[in-house]
C-alpha cells in the first residue's frame, strides 16, 4: 500500500515536473508543422464549442501534441476568465451605495414594515386622548348651559359632587358597602345592558335621572337586611349586585377628590365608556379607528384651506417663482412666473405693469433679445412671444413636456430646451421647430 | 474549390442569401440597428462573406466533392449573421459600424488583453489589433494577399463560425503566443546544461553530471527506460485525456479552466485527472515488469528503483515526452 501511494507520488511529482528553461515554455519548436496548426477561426470556434462529432475530437487530437495551441487555447481560458470577471464587477452596485451587507432582497419588506410604523405614529400623534375626549362629554352632559371644556381639573369636581350625591341618594337603602370594593350607583356609573352591536341601545341615561333611585328604592327594606344575600336591583337591568354585610354599617361618605382612592377612577373611565358606546350605538355601526363620532366633524373647512396654502401644493407654487427677463440695457424688462403671470417694467425695474397673455400655465423662463421682442417659455410646451413688447401670441409648442429654457437671438429664431433635456430651434418666429 | 466559384455559389444560394441577409438586418436590437441603418451595407458583400465562410470550412474537412445542398445551408444557417455583418460593415470602410465595434469590443479587448499578456503589453495588444483590423499598419500572422497582391484585410479572415469576441481574442492569443515562440533563445550547448534530443519520436533527457553518472552508472539507463515508458503510455491515451494532463501539468490551469476549454464540469475534470495517472501508472508498471520495449522485465525492486531516480535530483519535462508522443501520431498519421 506504501509503496503504491510512494508511486503514484513519483509519477505525479513526474508529471508535473517541467524544465524551468526556455526550451521547456510554449514548445521548443513545434513538432507539427505550423501550417497545420489550428487558426483564430478553428480555436474561437473550438473554444465556443461550435465543433462537433469526428471534427472536434481530430482538433482535440491536435490540440493534445500541438504545445503552440494549446497555448493558444490556454490564453484564450484566462482571457475568457478575466472578462467574466470583469463583467461581473460592472454589474455589481457601486461599492459604498449600499453599505450595509443586507441582501436587496429583504429592501421591500423593510421598507414596507417602516412606512406601515410610520402610519401608525402619524395616526398615534395625531388622534386626541380618549380620556380627555369623554370628560369634555361627561362635563357637557353634566353642566350643559356652561361651555365645554377641555380643562380635566374642572371636570372632576363636576363629576364627583354628581357622584356624591348619587352615594348620598343611595346609602340608606344599601346600607354600607365593603371598603375594598368601589362603589356601584346607579346614574352616571350605571353599567348599560349588554346588546348586540349596531343595535340602538336604549336611552337609558340621561344626564340626571332619578330612575336608578327610584329603582333601587323599590328594593324592600327587609331584604336590605338580609345577610350574606346578595341584592340585586330590580329594574332596568342595573345589575347591582351588593354583598350586605351582618352589620350595618354607617353611612359612607363619599371622600373628597384628593382622598378618593384610586380603585374609583377606573371605573369612572368604565362609565365613560359605557356612556360612549350608548352613544355611538345610537349614533350607528362604530367605524373602526375612531374614537369619538366627532372625529369625522373634526376636519374644519380652515384645514382645507391651510393646506391650500401651505401644503404641498403651495410649495410646488411657490417654487415656481417669477422669472425677471431683461432686454439688452436692462431698462426694458418682463416678469413670467406661475399660472401665465407676465408683467413688464420700462423703468428698470421700478413699476410694473400687468400684460394679458391668455394663458394659465406656469411660466418658466425667457430670453429678450430687445426692448420689445421677448421670448417667454413655460409648462406644457407653452411658447409665447411679443414684438412690440406689449401684445403676446402664443406659438406652436415643439413638444408637449415643459419647456424649461429659451434663448433667441431675434423675433424669428430661438431655441428652446425641455424638461427632459431636448433642444429645439426655430428660425421662422416659431412656425415650425427642428430637434437638434 | 470546395464550393466552386463564387458565381456559382451565388447563383443556387441566392434566395438563402438574401434570406440570412435580413434575417441579420432584422435581428440586429435598436442600438446596433442605427449602424446597420446608416452602414449601407450591400447585400453583395455579405454574399461574398458567406462565401468565404463556407469555403473555408469545407475546404478544411478535406472534401473532395462539392458538398452537398443541405450541407451547405445548414453550415450557413449556423453562422453568427449580425457579426459578420458588422465584419462586412466595417470592412466596407462604413464609419458608424466602426464607432459601435470600437465602443463595445475594444474595453472586452482590453480587458482579455491585459489577461494575456501582462497589463502594459496587454493593452499595447489589443490597440495594436485594433489599428490593424481598421487598416493602419500590417501585422503579423494573417493577411495573406488576395488575387490583385495587395494584402487581404483582417477582418476578412472572421467567418463567422464563433463569435466576433472570441475570434478577437483567439486573433490576441495567437499573436501573443507566436512573439513569445519567437523571443525565446536558443538553447545552450554549454557543459552542466540539461541537453534534449528527440530520438524517433521520443524525447530522451540525459544528465550531463559526471558526478552523477559515477555514483550511480545505473541511473541514466533506469531514466531512459522510465521516459521510453512513460512516453508511450501516453500516446496510448486518449486525446481528451493526454489534452487534459498537458493542461494540469504542463500549463498549470486550474480544475475550472480546463472544464472551459474542454467543456466539462469542474469534478469531471479532477474524477477523469484522477482516473487518468491511476491508468498511467499501472501501464507504466506492466510495462516495465513485462520488459517493454528492451524485452527485459525488471523486478519490483528495479521498479522502485526507476522511481526513486525519476524522483531524486532528474527533473522530467513532460512536454518533450508529450511534443515526443505527437511525433509518434504525426508518423501514424493523426491529423486533424
Amino acid at each position: 500500500m506504501t509503496d503504491r501511494r510512494n508511486r503514484e507520488k513519483a509519477l505525479e511529482r513526474l508529471l508535473t515536473r517541467a524544465f524551468a528553461e526556455p526550451s521547456g515554455q510554449a514548445g521548443s519548436g513545434p513538432t507539427v508543422p505550423a501550417t497545420s496548426c489550428a487558426d483564430p477561426e478553428t480555436l474561437a470556434a473550438y473554444f465556443d464549442r461550435v465543433m462537433q462529432g469526428a471534427e472536434k475530437a481530430a482538433w482535440e487530437s491536435h490540440f493534445s501534441v500541438c504545445p503552440r495551441c494549446r497555448h493558444q487555447l490556454v490564453a484564450l481560458a484566462r482571457a475568457e476568465a478575466a472578462v467574466a470577471a470583469a463583467e461581473k464587477q460592472r454589474a455589481r452596485p457601486a461599492a459604498g451605495w449600499w453599505p450595509w451587507s443586507v441582501p436587496l432582497r429583504w429592501l421591500a419588506p423593510a421598507a414596507a414594515a417602516l412606512a406601515v410604523f410610520a402610519v401608525w405614529v402619524v395616526v398615534r400623534m395625531l388622534a386626541p386622548p380618549p380620556d380627555r375626549q369623554w370628560a369634555e362629554v361627561q362635563i357637557a352632559r353634566q353642566t350643559p348651559p356652561a361651555p365645554p371644556t377641555t380643562a380635566p381639573q374642572k371636570t372632576e369636581p363636576a363629576m364627583e359632587k354628581a357622584l356624591r350625591d348619587r352615594m348620598r341618594d343611595l346609602e340608606p337603602s344599601i346600607g354600607g358597602v365593603k371598603k375594598d370594593r368601589p362603589m356601584r350607583t346607579g346614574g352616571l356609573m350605571a353599567k348599560p345592558p349588554k346588546s348586540t352591536l349596531g343595535e340602538p341601545r336604549p336611552a337609558r341615561l340621561p344626564a340626571a335621572t332619578p330612575a336608578p333611585a327610584v329603582a333601587l328604592a323599590a328594593v324592600p327594606a327587609a331584604s336590605e337586611k338580609e345577610e350574606g344575600r346578595p341584592k340585586v336591583a330590580a329594574s332596568q337591568g342595573l345589575g347591582i349586585r351588593e354583598t350586605v354585610p351582618q352589620q350595618e354599617a354607617a353611612p359612607r361618605k363619599m371622600p373628597a377628590p384628593s382622598e378618593r382612592p384610586a380603585t374609583v377612577e377606573p371605573l369612572a373611565q368604565a362609565e365613560k365608556r359605557s356612556e360612549r358606546d350608548a352613544r355611538l350605538a345610537a349614533s350607528g355601526p362604530v367605524r373602526p379607528g375612531l374614537d369619538t363620532p366627532r372625529d369625522t366633524e373634526r376636519k374644519p373647512s380652515a384645514l382645507r384651506s391651510r393646506q391650500a396654502s401651505t401644503g404641498p401644493v403651495a410649495a410646488f407654487r411657490a417654487g415656481v417663482e417669477r422669472q425677471v427677463i431683461a432686454s439688452p440695457g436692462a431698462k426694458v424688462l418682463w416678469r413670467a412666473g406661475p399660472a401665465g403671470h407676465i408683467e413688464r417694467s420700462i423703468d428698470g425695474g421700478k413699476t410694473w405693469q400687468p400684460q394679458d397673455a391668455g394663458i394659465t400655465a406656469d411660466l418658466l423662463a425667457g430670453s429678450a433679445p430687445s426692448e420689445s421682442v421677448c421670448w417667454v417659455v413655460g409648462r406644457a410646451g407653452t411658447v409665447l412671444r411679443t414684438v412690440d413688447g406689449e401684445k403676446w401670441e402664443r406659438l406652436v409648442a415643439p413638444t408637449e413636456m415643459d419647456l424649461v429654457a429659451v434663448a433667441a437671438s431675434d423675433a424669428l429664431s430661438a431655441k428652446v430646451v425641455s424638461a427632459d433635456g431636448q433642444s429645439f430651434v426655430t428660425s421662422d418666429g416659431g412656425r415650425t421647430w427642428r430637434r437638434l | 474549390m470546395a464550393l466552386g466559384t463564387y458565381e456559382s455559389f451565388r447563383r443556387q444560394y441566392d434566395r438563402l442569401i438574401l434570406r440570412l441577409f435580413e434575417k441579420a438586418r432584422q435581428s440586429l436590437n435598436p442600438p446596433e440597428a442605427a449602424w446597420a441603418e446608416e452602414a449601407q451595407v450591400h447585400g453583395e458583400d455579405f454574399a461574398r462573406a458567406l462565401y468565404r465562410s463556407a469555403e473555408h470550412y469545407f475546404s478544411r474537412q478535406g472534401a473532395v466533392r462539392i458538398p452537398s445542398r443541405s450541407a451547405v445551408e445548414s453550415y450557413l444557417e449556423s453562422l453568427h449573421l449580425q457579426d459578420l455583418l458588422l465584419t462586412c460593415a466595417c470592412a466596407a470602410g462604413s464609419e458608424p459600424a466602426w464607432e459601435y465595434l470600437v465602443k463595445h469590443y475594444r474595453p472586452v479587448m482590453r480587458v482579455a488583453a491585459r489577461a494575456i499578456a501582462g497589463s502594459s503589453a496587454g493593452e499595447e495588444l489589443a490597440d495594436n489589433l485594433l489599428a490593424e483590423l481598421y487598416g493602419i499598419g500590417r501585422g503579423a500572422g494573417l493577411n495573406d494577399a488576395d488575387a490583385t497582391g495587395s494584402p487581404r484585410p483582417l477582418l476578412d479572415y472572421f467567418h463567422g463560425r464563433s463569435k466576433l469576441s472570441t475570434w478577437l481574442r483567439a486573433v490576441l492569443a495567437q499573436r501573443h503566443v507566436d512573439v513569445l515562440r519567437a523571443s525565446r533563445p536558443t538553447e545552450s550547448m554549454d557543459a552542466g546544461k540539461r541537453e534534449s534530443a528527440h530520438a524517433g519520436g521520443r524525447a530522451v533527457l540525459q544528465d550531463s553530471s559526471e558526478l552523477e553518472s559515477q555514483l550511480d552508472p545505473d541511473r541514466p539507463r533506469y531514466v531512459a527506460l522510465l521516459q521510453s515508458v512513460l512516453c508511450a503510455a501516453l500516446a496510448a491515451l486518449e486525446p481528451r485525456d493526454r489534452l487534459r494532463l498537458a493542461y494540469y501539468y504542463v500549463h498549470d490551469l486550474t480544475l475550472a479552466q480546463i472544464g472551459l476549454l474542454m467543456g466539462e464540469h469542474e469534478a469531471t475534470v479532477s474524477r477523469k485527472l484522477e482516473r487518468t495517472r491511476r491508468a498511467l501508472r499501472k501501464k507504466v508498471d506492466a510495462a516495465l515488469r513485462d520488459g517493454q520495449p528492451t524485452g527485459q522485465g525488471l523486478s519490483e525492486a528495479q521498479i522502485r528503483f526507476c522511481y526513486e531516480c525519476a524522483l531524486e535530483q532528474w527533473p522530467f519535462d513532460l512536454t518533450r515526452v508529450l511534443a515526443g508522443s505527437s511525433a509518434t501520431l504525426e508518423t501514424s498519421g493523426e491529423k486533424p
